[in-house]
């Protein structure tokens, strides 16, 4: 089934362009003008990479595999958490953050994997 | 429809706070916002009792430490959050999906929002306080020689991860609509509320990069320096906060707008009015909200005022709309009075005095006398709490039967109501008053010749009031989970997908789905059966 | 130039009775459709009137319009610098107080908290002030001149303000600039021209 998602970002994309562009009519500084050109951009840039994407691919009808619960994802976020703190602290809390992060980020690569194994045995690879 | 295989998780005491369904990770958020609801209400509580007393209950610096956290808690800790919570349990159900699109992405925004808000409050306890910079954390101030300590860093750091998490969310949500609605459902079949729960989401997503931006140049000023220089630099970073601060203002009004939508259509018995003129409308809100932020700043003198107060006045074109498709949706509707009613009634009033305020500090010949006095705090505070949080507590009384299974007490809700109302009214019309007379905002004392302390005492009481109604609503969930007069799958007959499957919905959402004709799936089925015969 | 008060009070009584019957009228149609469905028992099925919407938000865009002219010529006026203004004061504001420089060396800064010694204007004439802050920014406030502007470090701000009467007017800082923010108050005297100059001889 064709979707055609895209136009709510194409045409909400140059509606930015346009509110953007009626600043001309009013001499804006710089900050002014790029913020929302820059908005318009990547949001009309995204909209032609879906139209593209739902071109190429439609939307899969087989079952997702997903996992109930992820205590990776959640090691990995306080980790980075740790970490952006750090920043302001000190070099010892960010090593610490990167730390819980390396463990979270592993977690999560176990995840895939085991959901890698389990599409295998289930036959759908 | 997608199903879901799950392989089986270890079961530990933090097992919800690490669960990947879209429910779960949304009740998590909604709960621990309540809590820093409370914490963000206790100190307006303490603001208020100072502004009565005129002074002399906490030193000044206390007191910007205070309504600095009053406000970042409320903006970044509460409403916000809900907003995107509400949407990312709910978004799913009414498009028929399974799952929301990346649920460990979602999983992740949760744990940022944790930390984030940990993080912010833990500033309190440190040896110079928290922030005490407002919720804008403007420079110069904001910089290590007017902020010194570690509050401000730990603000800084904690509204980014706040907010990164909201943009993780805003994605899962946006690419869930986009891509994973179930088969039929076009995108003018997508319920009113998922409508804006899109336009919020697309907000999010393009508008609050601009804030983690803004924070990581005043991060870099406090410890490198060279960064934000003198008067260019404080433009610089309000540009970029104000292109975050006037869409978040948005995200914090549009999904409240499609509750309130979704009860009008319930309650009157017939399906929303207008449902495309309000689609348009939406989406050319959310852009033109992109494009307003100027009006921050017009007593500066460094953006195009004319700009900003052309598109801030162009507003009224979509609110109007907006407003005519709720009561288009009232009109000839067979009403039921319900909690959830009221309060989307209480919605309706109270943010049109905001918003026709909001178009009043539109105008920069009236704005360069009112900005930064009460009149704007009233303006703001009849829009989100009068007007979002009325909306939001409509949608509680709405939705709570869905996702516990058990009605809340009409009883109970009226008296919430009702208190609410007044309690809102009195705290925050008379502030009106107060800004056209010269009261600042932020001021921690006042002198007595200034003849303000009469109204500040009223406005203490109405806060007061507001806090007895959610004493009163904390009582009714409290009871109501007590007692569990079981809701049913549709305990109010009402029209979207959500209330197709059982309350609460099974882990993977849909046993099965009903035809999709129409935004309204429920209804069609309801006239379609009642046409039979 | 028109005085801001003046722009303020015109601008204020278009906008502010448009705001008070848009809400009226809002207000009545709810209390109509609610009394009305009340009663109702069936519900009706009409609900699109598109036709009927895109009139409307023509309408709804008049009206913008409308405003927007009204604010646009209000505001053009106040917001340009006279050419020949009758007096240039240096403003500097530091937390957490203000001092006002004259041409002539005059200075005035406050002395008292919630009364603070007023530095006199001239009637009659644009005051051009010529603002600047010396570590934070700062908002100059006149309330009942209806009017601020912030004022920067390292940014000069000039403005006009124009005083049609003689009298006290006070002035606040209307941007949060730390921890005496509440008391940064000050004060402006406008009298006669010709008491103006006399003042300011005898001060220096």
């Amino acid at each position: 089934m064709r979707r055609r998602s895209a136009i709510v970002l194409l045409a909400w994309g140059l509606w930015l362009g346009v509110l953007t562009a009626l600043q001309a009519v009013f001499a804006p500084k710089l900050i002014q003008f790029t913020m929302p050109a820059l908005a318009s951009a990547v949001c009309l840039i995204s909209g032609l990479v879906l139209w593209i994407a739902e071109l190429c691919t439609p939307v899969s009808e087989r079952a997702r595999l997903i996992s109930d619960s992820s205590y990776a994802t959640a090691t990995l976020v306080v980790g980075l958490a740790l970490a952006l703190v750090g920043v302001g602290f000190g070099l010892w809390l960010i090593l610490i953050g990167a730390g819980v992060s390396a463990l979270g980020l592993g977690g999560v690569v176990r995840e895939q994997r085991a959901r890698g194994r389990t599409l295998h045995r289930s036959g759908q690879r | 429809m997608s199903t879901i295989a799950t392989f089986p998780a270890r079961t530990a005491s933090l097992r919800t706070l690490a669960c990947t369904d879209h429910k779960r990770i949304a009740s998590s958020a909604c709960v621990i916002a309540f809590v820093f609801f409370i914490a963000g209400g206790i100190l307006a509580l303490v603001m208020r009792s100072q502004l009565a007393a005129d002074g002399g209950v906490i030193s000044q610096e206390t007191y910007n430490e205070v309504f600095t956290m009053h406000g970042s808690t409320m903006v970044y800790l509460v409403i916000v959050p809900v907003a995107l919570a509400v949407g990312l349990y709910f978004v799913p159900l009414q498009l028929g999906a399974a799952e929301v699109a990346g649920p460990r992405v979602a999983l992740a925004g949760l744990w940022m929002y944790i930390c984030g808000g940990l993080c912010m409050w833990s500033g309190f306890a440190t040896a110079g306080g928290a922030a005490s910079a407002s919720w804008w954390g403007f420079d110069p101030l904001s910089e290590s020689v007017h902020s010194p300590g570690s509050g401000m860093d730990l603000w800084i750091f904690g509204v980014m991860l706040a907010t990164l998490g909201q943009i993780l969310w805003a994605l899962c949500i946006l690419i869930t609509a986009l891509r994973g609605r179930a088969p039929g459902m076009t995108l003018m079949r997508m319920p009113v509320f998922t409508w804006t729960m899109v336009v919020t989401c697309l907000m999010t997503v393009f508008g609050f990069p601009a804030l983690i931006l803004a924070l990581g140049l005043l991060a870099a000023q406090r410890h490198l320096g060279g960064v934000l220089v003198g008067g260019a630099g404080a433009v610089d970073y309000q540009a970029l906060f104000w292109f975050y601060g006037h869409p978040v203002v948005y995200v914090m009004f549009f999904p409240f707008v499609g509750m309130v939508g979704e009860i009008f259509a319930t309650f009157s018995s017939r399906r929303f009015f207008g449902y495309s003129a309000f689609v348009v409308a939406l989406l050319a809100f959310a852009g033109l909200s992109m494009t307003v932020w100027g009006h921050h700043m017009f007593s500066m003198g460094t953006v195009s005022n004319k700009y900003f107060s052309l598109t801030s006045t162009a507003l009224i074109v979509p609110a109007g709309i907006e407003y005519f498709d709720f009561m288009g949706t009232l009109w000839r509707g067979r009403l039921r009075f319900t909690t959830a009613f009221l309060f989307a009634l209480g919605f309706l009033v109270q943010f049109l005095i905001g918003g026709l305020t909001g178009i009043i500090l539109a105008s920069p010949p009236l704005d360069y006398g009112l900005n930064m006095s009460y009149f704007v705090v009233a303006h703001f505070h009849y829009t989100i709490f009068a007007g979002s949080a009325f909306g939001l507590f409509g949608g509680i009384y709405y939705w709570f039967p869905k996702f516990t299974g058990a009605m809340l007490s009409e009883r109970l809700g009226k008296l919430n109501f009702v208190l609410m109302v007044i309690g809102a009214n009195m705290t925050f019309f008379p502030m009106f008053v107060l800004g056209a007379e010269g009261m600042p905002r932020r001021i921690a004392r006042y002198p007595a010749s200034s003849g303000w302390q009469a109204l500040n005492v009223l406005e203490t009481v109405g806060a007061f009031v507001i806090a007895a109604s959610v004493l009163v609503f904390m009582l009714n969930v409290l009871v109501s989970l007590r007692h569990r007069r079981p809701a049913g799958d549709n305990p109010w007959d009402a029209h979207t997908l959500e209330w197709a499957t059982s309350s609460p919905p099974p882990r993977h959402n849909f046993d099965a789905l009903p035809p999709i004709r129409s935004y309204a799936p429920l209804l069609d089925l309801r006239e379609a059966l009642e046409e039979a015969g | 130039m028109p005085s801001t008060r003046h722009a303020y009070a015109h601008v204020w009584g278009i906008y502010v009775p448009i705001a008070i019957g848009v809400f009226v009228v809002v207000i009545a149609t709810l209390v109509l459709l609610l009394v009305r469905g009340a009663r109702r028992t069936r519900p009706g099925r009409r609900s699109e009137a598109l036709p009927l919407e895109i009139v409307y938000a023509c309408a709804l865009a008049g009206v913008a319009a409308f405003l927007v002219w009204v604010t646009f010529t209000a505001e053009s006026p106040i917001d340009r610098l006279a050419a020949d203004p009758g007096l240039h004061i240096k403003v500097i504001a530091a937390q957490w107080s203000w001092r006002f420089i004259y041409a002539n060396g005059v200075q005035v800064t406050d002395v008292d908290t919630w009364h603070p010694a007023p530095a006199y204007v001239p009637t009659g004439t644009e005051v051009e002030f010529i603002g600047t802050s010396e570590d934070v920014i700062h908002g100059f406030w006149v309330p009942s001149l209806h009017y601020q502007r912030q004022v920067l470090p390292g940014y000069t701000t000039h403005f006009d303000l124009l005083f049609e009467r003689t009298g006290y007017y006070a002035g606040e800082c209307s941007v949060l600039c730390g921890e005496d923010h509440s008391e940064m108050r000050f004060a402006l005297r406008a009298v006669s021209p010709a008491r103006f100059h006399e003042w300011l001889e005898h001060r220096a």
